[in-house]
């Protein structure tokens, strides 16, 4: 299992803040996330992926217990 | 009749000198309108006219000057900011700072562009000021009460600026509190407290003209409709506040934690944006004619207030690792009350807590420990106990006890909540800013450098020469009244929402390797003579005042208006020396095992003094005043060497 959270904008759209999930590469982890029907796949590959808190892409492999952050857009201060 | 022949100004300037109680005009032409705009640049050159270097914050040759920008009051776009300027009792130097809420737009109601203060009135004061007519009212009844308190004593219906009992006490970071919104940095309400102004409430019925109303309205009607589209200005602040970026920034590696030893927060999820927005967040608020509406309002005891802003929230949390957001919202309220600015006071008690822990200074402080915080804002407030020491900031603390390499300021004002070591650029422009440890006067490159677009963060390149335009066009935006984030639209908005697309990648991958092209737009703005259809502000400029504002121009102005602040600062002894930053960010790598995360300041300084047009120890070159139209202050009266000035000297009248 990993651990997905979601932050910004995506995180307020789809209530979804953190979500346990089973998969080995990133984009098995979004097709899970979007299954719930509270997101997207389009928005969630929009987002800034980080694996462990490294830019990760689809195809980016995981371990168990590894954490996938889905960042969307910040604003400003 | 006006005094002007350009829309957008009232023309009159009034100057009260608060010893004498003499009201007069305050000359200023309308070649000076055209050259220094309004806002912080026009404050500079009244600042510029009138101070010799000898003065310091608390001298009856100071003066605050509040002013407005032509945009205020003629309905474009988040246009109801206003600034205030003074010498800061906090670095000795210029300082400005801007302010939301309503007194802008009713001074101009009043029939002024700026109020000028100066001298020390005898008595506690409370100055009314509706139209042309101004009255003394004694404020012995208000003196000693919070700035809410304050203002629920003023007359509706008008604009007010107001002080809290830190003012009062020349707490060295006091603010001025205008509404919920407030002057914040440089310790400008110490200076209004020392000259004994509780309060100014300005109100009137005259109307700010405008040059073609038909081409405003249609401008400006369509500039709202752009900003609520843009996925920033419509969707992320709106929805997220400033508070939206302390996420980005945990990943990022610049949410300053523990007094900046690191950039990430273990505990961030108890005190982000999104905590703030699904648990406390009652509505949203925004200033006079803002579409983006970025305040929030949180419940305390069954009070709506204010809620913090993503600085407050950092440094008030990670900064001195606190996971209690709760309290941050108590502390954030409290320090609007006692009329403090939160980024200074957050930074000062995390170096206190710092101290305490490496043995210099006995205050019983810790870091994680906060429950008793709450009175200790006000005994800073009211200077009781620890808090007359805590109440004179980092600098003057760390000249006494040490601890320099931890004390995060740069020319005595605070750094705020970026943790430069994985944004090299914001390093940069903290240490060069005019106004000290400030992001925005520091040209705000962290925007680019990972929390809206996404250029190397590690990279010198180019950063040298974007810190220079972002500063020049933040200037400029902020002196003609309008709000800074009305620029984020300036961005395209795929740029922001679409990280991973190709086009992208490519912009944030070639940015920082087109400093030679920047550096040509900064040294040759000129020809730029169009306006580009991502910044609507020059037409918008055009139509309000009918003077022409190319986007070329308008850089121009800015950078007027930047240079002009430099040169003031060069008479109160800056140069390249006092362009610094805490050893702790350019000499101890943020992450131990990788030696670029440092500020490798040295030498991006090298790179902007050039790009600015200054020598190497920083001084703007006689062809660069010429060139700006500055040349009347090369005859700058001798140099005074930096003041550093000691743990409560101006308080007991020292210096």
């Amino acid at each position: 299992m990993v651990k997905a959270k979601l932050f910004g904008v995506l995180r307020l759209n789809s209530g979804i803040s953190t979500m346990w999930v089973d998969a080995d590469r990133v984009g098995g982890v979004i097709k899970r996330v979007a299954a719930t029907g509270l997101t997207d796949e389009k928005e969630l590959k929009q987002c800034i992926i980080l694996v462990d808190g490294k830019r990760a892409k689809m195809q980016t492999r995981l371990c168990d217990g590894d954490e996938i952050v889905f960042l969307s857009p910040a604003g400003g201060g | 009749m006006m005094d002007t022949k350009y829309g957008g100004y009232m023309g009159k300037v009034m100057k009260i000198n608060l010893t004498t109680k003499e009201i007069s005009d305050y000359p200023f032409s309308d070649r000076e309108r055209e050259l220094f705009i309004g806002g912080k640049i026009m404050a500079a050159k009244i600042l510029s006219d009138n101070l010799t270097g000898k003065e310091t914050a608390f001298s009856n040759e100071n003066m605050l000057v509040v002013t407005t920008g032509p945009l205020t009051g003629t309905g474009a776009p988040s246009s109801s900011r206003f600034n205030i300027s003074s010498l800061s009792p906090q670095t000795g130097l210029l300082a400005s700072s801007n302010c939301g809420g309503s007194f802008g737009y009713f001074l101009k109601k009043a029939g002024y562009d700026a109020l000028i203060l100066q001298g020390k009135s005898e008595e506690h004061i409370h100055i009314v000021i509706k139209n042309d007519r101004v009255s003394f009212e004694n404020a012995d009844t208000l003196w000693g009460m919070r700035t809410g308190e304050t203002q629920e004593h003023l007359p509706l219906r008008s604009g007010n600026i107001v002080i809290g009992p830190a003012g009062e006490n020349l707490v060295k970071y006091a603010c001025i509190v205008s509404q919920e919104r407030v002057a914040g940095r440089a310790g400008l309400g110490a200076v209004m407290g020392w000259m004994n102004v509780k309060a100014v409430t300005v109100s009137g019925n005259k109307t700010v003209p405008v040059f073609n109303e038909v081409k405003n309205k249609k401008h400006n009607k369509k500039w709202y409709s752009d900003l609520r589209k843009h996925p920033m200005t419509g969707d992320v602040m709106p929805r997220l506040g400033t508070a939206s970026l302390v996420s980005p920034m945990q990943m990022r590696g610049i949410l300053a934690t523990k007094n900046f030893n690191f950039g990430q927060y273990e505990e961030f999820e108890k005190v982000n944006g999104e905590n703030l927005a699904e648990k406390h967040n009652i509505v949203n608020k925004g200033c006079l004619s803002c579409p983006i509406k970025c305040a929030r309002t949180v419940e305390i005891d069954g009070k709506a207030v204010k809620g913090p802003e993503l600085e407050t929230l950092s440094l008030l949390g990670g900064g001195i690792l606190n996971n209690n957001m709760e309290r941050i919202l108590r502390w954030n309220n409290e320090l609007d009350e006692l009329g403090m600015d939160t980024i200074s006071a957050a930074s000062t008690l995390a170096w206190a807590m710092e101290a305490s822990e490496k043995g210099l200074w006995d205050n019983g402080l810790e870091f994680g420990e906060t429950a008793d915080i709450t009175k200790l804002w006000e005994d800073i407030a009211c200077r009781r106990g620890i808090g007359d020491e805590l109440a004179e900031g980092t600098k003057r603390l760390s000249d006494k006890y040490g601890g320099k390499e931890f004390a995060m300021n740069s020319k005595g004002l605070e750094l705020s909540a970026y943790e430069p070591r994985r944004a090299v650029g914001q390093g940069l422009g903290y240490a060069v800013s005019n106004r000290g440890g400030c992001h925005l006067n520091g040209g705000y490159l962290v925007v680019l450098e990972g929390l809206g677009l996404d250029i190397n963060p590690q990279t010198s390149h180019g950063k040298a020469d974007l810190t220079m335009l972002m500063q020049d066009l933040m200037e400029m935006l902020s002196a003609t009244g309008q709000c800074l984030f009305t620029s984020f639209a300036m961005f395209p908005g795929p740029l922001l929402t679409k990280p991973n697309a190709f086009y992208t990648k490519a912009v944030n991958g070639m940015l920082p390797y087109m400093g030679g092209a920047v550096r040509m737009m900064n040294k040759f703005p000129m020809p730029l003579r169009f306006h580009l259809p991502v910044f609507p502000q020059t037409r918008g400029f055009e139509y309000v005042t009918g003077m022409k504002m190319g986007f070329g121009k308008y850089l121009r102005s800015g950078e007027r208006g930047y240079t002009l602040e430099r040169s003031i600062n060069i008479r109160f002894g800056v140069d390249a020396s006092a362009d610094a930053l805490p050893s702790r960010l350019t000499e101890t790598p943020q992450v131990a095992d990788d030696p670029r995360t440092v500020v490798p300041l040295e030498k991006m300084k090298t790179v902007y003094y050039r790009a600015r047009g200054w020598d190497k120890n920083g001084l703007p070159v006689a062809g660069t005043l010429k060139k700006l139209k500055l040349g009347h202050i090369t005859d700058i009266p001798e140099r005074s060497p930096l003041k550093n000035l000691k743990l409560g000297d101006e308080l007991h009248g020292k210096s």
